[in-house]
């Protein structure tokens, strides 16, 4: 009980007026079957203070990725030719306490694409990244969008599009892409 | 997560008797005549987090006469259609010169008698709820007087007769400012109750201050809440303590947690508006970078540290165990910030200014073409009135999308740049945002930062709760009379997570079973600029860059891992129940205890803190009050940090399983400060912790005694 009189508590300590709450308890002994123990939630694996301090608690890295992207899409005023590699590394994540579906965590990296207007020959700029969380499944294909322009003009900036079509079997990742204009 | 617009009768009417049952319980223990220990002992609540798995208490149980989960039944929207109404801008706070508050603001609390209503006790009580004495008066009041005086009421819903949106008519969608304003979420909803609704003034759209660096400001708010605690629709507290998010201030002007004020109290909130490092960087205040706007179109040189400038605020209320339910309610605004860097006025050109979008009209602070969006999701009982349940302690949900707490708007814009200060304001709702038709725009901010460059993106990244995302669309990319929205593509099942990030095209294919996923809010491209676009968006130039601390030694390091199942050892008033807890350093899952003082970096020092998730199946928002800090790794590698998040930030996401390392400096104020989940459900059960700046900068914590308020007056109690 609280050391200092309120006139208005805080919900953590007070006495309730028993009369009031009828519908109360009937739930509460409705519900007592289901209640959950403090201590299981204590005894879940991997919640102890022996992890280490750099991860949290239920992820395990993937295999990281190198997707080879190599396609020429319809740009604005010419064709652009992209070349290079989307660096992608991933994260399976376990629900380690209501067991919920696992989840796939990947970060997409362009900075390894080239763009190079086919006509023009003007070099481009992609340094985009993308963070995405997806429900693991055995096969996914996943639409990133990423943006890439000629220098500091924001309305130089346009959009290709990316379809990875990703693959996860026994704890590794199968990707592979293709690239597009945005509809 | 909700029932489908082709749930049959009976599980909607099976949906809507569960959360009748479960608004009885919500009602008795936000009225305090239940505890939630209590509710845990019975069974009501269980331990792990969750309501107890029954049906008629929980909706999402199946029942006797379907073999699926029911659901939650869907607010009703009284044939209100998605951009249908336009977005009213923020409505800004009135700015007083010094000498308008009576009574005069003082350094220490004002412990002038009133008559306490029968309602909280009786007997009198202190006009001003701060905490009395010199352990809680204003640091360094009379170094940093206050030029502008703010006042405003918490109070419950009532028509707006006062609206300054800051802009004229035709930069706020053709909206009258001089029409009163219902307020609801769009006309064809009913009024919001009394009861219902506690916004600043008790009016929509929500206020927004504006406040530039070397002006002090007062800030004066008053709880014009009900003295009865019943008095609340069922859910939010009377009682109040307001967060300037993320000021550096004086630990007495931070809305602690156990520092709340009761009806027909106030609270003196003194805001120096000063940059990080006033005391050791830049002490003679030479360097322009380092200024605010002087009125006149030149700059009002300061000391401190110019990479410590920031920008986009807002302030809420952080009431111990009811922040969600009281920021729910409407207690939420914002703060912009203007600086010689980022002076709100796009035209001046002194190789200072970085020219962002806004204006010209004034010399600083002009909105025309910066625009602050509060993005939250709301839900309501068949009545339309507001409805809130906390029975979930993974997270609350809502099924209406608002933008500026208006249902689903539509904004006109012209064809040019803008500038949008987009905040979540949700209680457990993550967002991430792009454009419907994926064309790419700027990312200038992250949190009260301007980032250290331009980040251009074609989607944001998710957005926790309390995260500030500042971005710049070039408009010229449409044609006159063309549209384009605003998508939401983070699907939630529920408040644990982002369940799915979908594509632009997954979430506006109609398939998803959240209602706040797709389009929120409507572009209009509704003409071209009435005058020229005069702002600069220099995609390699820098914006801000971070304060350079590789020669400040990291005095010490600290490990802080957000979880379940944590245990609770005092019975102090001061102390929450709930399953959220939070390790320090490799010891016990503790539940929030504002009393106890879990970490104590000394004055004038640098640490780094590694931010660990306990468990892979939820996402944490961790917010840590008072300093800024930069992000060294992610998952313990700095590489795996990405562009966006290389600025300073106030909130770290986590992301599920996951952990974010952070360096800060501990300086020019001092006092207890918080740490916690900005899931605010997991913070009000009970992810947060007190630490504590010895300002003294003794060797050793000589900690404060906690607050234990009453309308009475304050008490303390020493350190649990």
């Amino acid at each position: 009980m609280n050391q200092i009189a309120t006139a208005t508590p805080s919900a953590s300590d007070i006495e309730s007026p028993r009369s009031q709450l009828r519908t109360i308890f009937r739930l509460a002994i409705a519900a007592a079957a289901a209640v959950t123990t403090y201590s299981l939630a204590q005894s879940v694996p991997g919640a102890s203070p022996a992890n280490p301090a750099s991860r949290g608690v239920g992820s395990t890295p993937l295999n990281a990725v190198v997707v080879p992207i190599t396609d020429t899409i319809a740009g604005k005023g010419e064709n652009i030719r992209f070349d290079g590699q989307a660096n992608i590394n991933s994260l399976l994540i376990d629900d380690l306490l209501t067991k919920s579906p696992r989840v796939l965590e990947i970060i997409i990296d362009f900075s390894g694409v080239t763009a190079i207007g086919v006509t023009s020959g003007k070099r481009y700029i992609t340094t985009a990244q993308s963070i995405l969380h997806r429900p693991a499944k055995p096969f996914d294909i996943i639409e990133v969008s990423f943006p890439y322009y000629v220098s500091g003009d924001l309305g130089s900036a346009r959009v290709a599009m990316a379809a990875f079509s990703v693959g996860l079997s026994a704890g590794v990742l199968n990707i592979t892409s293709k690239l597009t204009t945005p509809a | 997560m909700f029932l489908s617009q082709k749930a049959t009768a009976q599980q909607i009417r099976e949906a809507q008797g569960s959360r009748r049952n479960r608004q009885e319980i919500i009602a008795a223990l936000s009225h305090g005549t239940v505890s939630r220990r209590e509710l845990l002992k019975w069974g009501i609540f269980s331990t792990s987090g969750a309501l107890a798995l029954k049906n008629g208490l929980n909706p999402l149980v199946g029942n006797a006469h379907a073999a699926i989960p029911t659901g939650y039944p869907l607010s009703p929207l009284f044939g209100a259609q998605a951009f249908s109404q336009p977005m009213p801008r923020f409505d800004l706070m009135g700015r007083h010169p010094a000498g308008y508050l009576n009574p005069r603001p003082s350094a220490a609390a004002n412990l002038t008698q009133r008559p306490v209503s029968a309602a909280l006790g009786g007997g009198t009580g202190p006009i001003e709820g701060r905490p009395p004495g010199d352990m809680w008066a204003h640091q360094k009041f009379s170094q940093f007087a206050p030029q502008v005086e703010v006042e405003v009421t918490q109070q419950g819903a009532q028509i707006c007769t006062d609206y300054l949106p800051g802009v004229a008519s035709n930069q706020n969608c053709g909206i009258n400012p001089a029409t009163p304003i219902d307020p609801c979420f769009h006309t064809l909803m009913p009024h919001q109750d009394v009861k219902s609704l506690w916004t600043f003034g008790g009016t929509v759209p929500p206020k927004l201050l504006l406040g530039r660096y070397g002006e002090p400001i007062l800030f004066r708010h008053h709880n014009g809440l009900s003295d009865d605690v019943t008095q609340n629709n069922g859910f939010g507290r009377h009682t109040i303590t307001t967060h300037e998010h993320n000021g550096h201030h004086g630990a007495e002007n931070d809305g602690f947690a156990g520092a709340f004020f009761f009806p027909g109290q106030f609270y003196d909130y003194h805001w120096p508006i000063v940059h990080a490092g006033i005391n050791s960087v830049n002490t003679t205040a030479t360097d322009p970078r380092c200024g605010a706007p002087d009125g006149n179109g030149g700059i009002t040189k300061l000391p401190g540290d110019w990479h410590e400038t920031m920008s986009t605020h807002w302030f809420h209320d952080h009431m111990f165990s009811f922040t969600s339910q009281n920021v729910y309610k409407g207690n939420a605004a914002m703060f912009n910030l203007y600086s010689s860097l980022d002076r709100g006025n796009e035209g001046i050109n002194d190789g200072v200014n970085l020219r962002l979008p806004s204006g010209t009209l004034k010399d600083w602070g002009n909105l025309e073409y910066d625009i602050n969006l509060m993005l939250s999701d709301k839900a309501t009982n068949p009545d339309g009135q507001l409805i809130f349940d906390i029975f979930n302690f993974d997270g609350f949900l809502g099924d209406i999308m608002t933008v500026n707490l208006a249902y689903r708007p539509y904004l006109e814009v012209e064809r040019r740049k803008y500038r949008f200060r987009i905040l979540n304001a949700s209680v457990s709702r993550f967002f991430k945002l792009a454009l419907s038709d994926n064309k790419p725009f700027a990312q200038i901010g992250n949190d009260g930062n301007l980032l250290p460059r331009p980040v251009v993106v074609t989607a944001l990244d998710q957005q926790g709760i309390a995260e500030r995302y500042d971005i710049v669309i070039d408009f010229t990319q449409w044609t006159t009379g063309s549209k384009v929205h605003l998508v939401n593509l983070a699907e939630h099942q529920d408040g644990t997570r982002v369940a799915k990030d979908l594509s632009v095209a997954e979430a506006l294919s109609g398939t998803s079973a959240d209602p706040c996923v797709g389009r929120v809010l409507e572009f209009r491209i509704a003409r071209d600029p009435i005058k020229p676009d005069l702002s600069m968006l220099d995609l390699n130039k820098d914006l801000i860059p971070n304060p350079d601390l590789s020669a400040i030694p990291v005095a010490r390091e600290r490990v802080f891992e957000f979880g379940k199942g944590a245990a609770q050892p005092s019975r102090s008033s001061s102390a929450a129940t709930g399953p959220w807890g939070i390790k320090v350093d490799g010891g016990s899952m503790l539940a929030a205890d504002y009393g106890r003082v879990s970490s104590a970096p000394r004055i004038n020092t640098r640490e780094v803190w590694t931010l660990k998730n306990g468990g892979g199946g939820w996402d944490h928002p961790i917010h840590i009050h008072f300093e800024e800090g930069q992000v060294l790794m992610r998952d313990g590698k700095a590489s795996n940090v990405p562009p966006w998040e290389k600025g300073r930030k106030d909130v770290y996401r986590l992301r599920p399983g996951g952990s974010i390392t952070i360096t800060m400096q501990f300086r020019d104020w001092g006092g207890m400060f918080m740490e916690h989940c900005h899931n605010t459900v997991h913070e009000d059960n009970a992810m947060l912790l007190r630490w504590q700046i010895d300002a003294s900068g003794n060797a050793v914590l000589q900690p404060m005694p906690t607050p234990i308020p009453t309308p009475q007056g304050v008490k303390f109690q020493d350190q649990t």
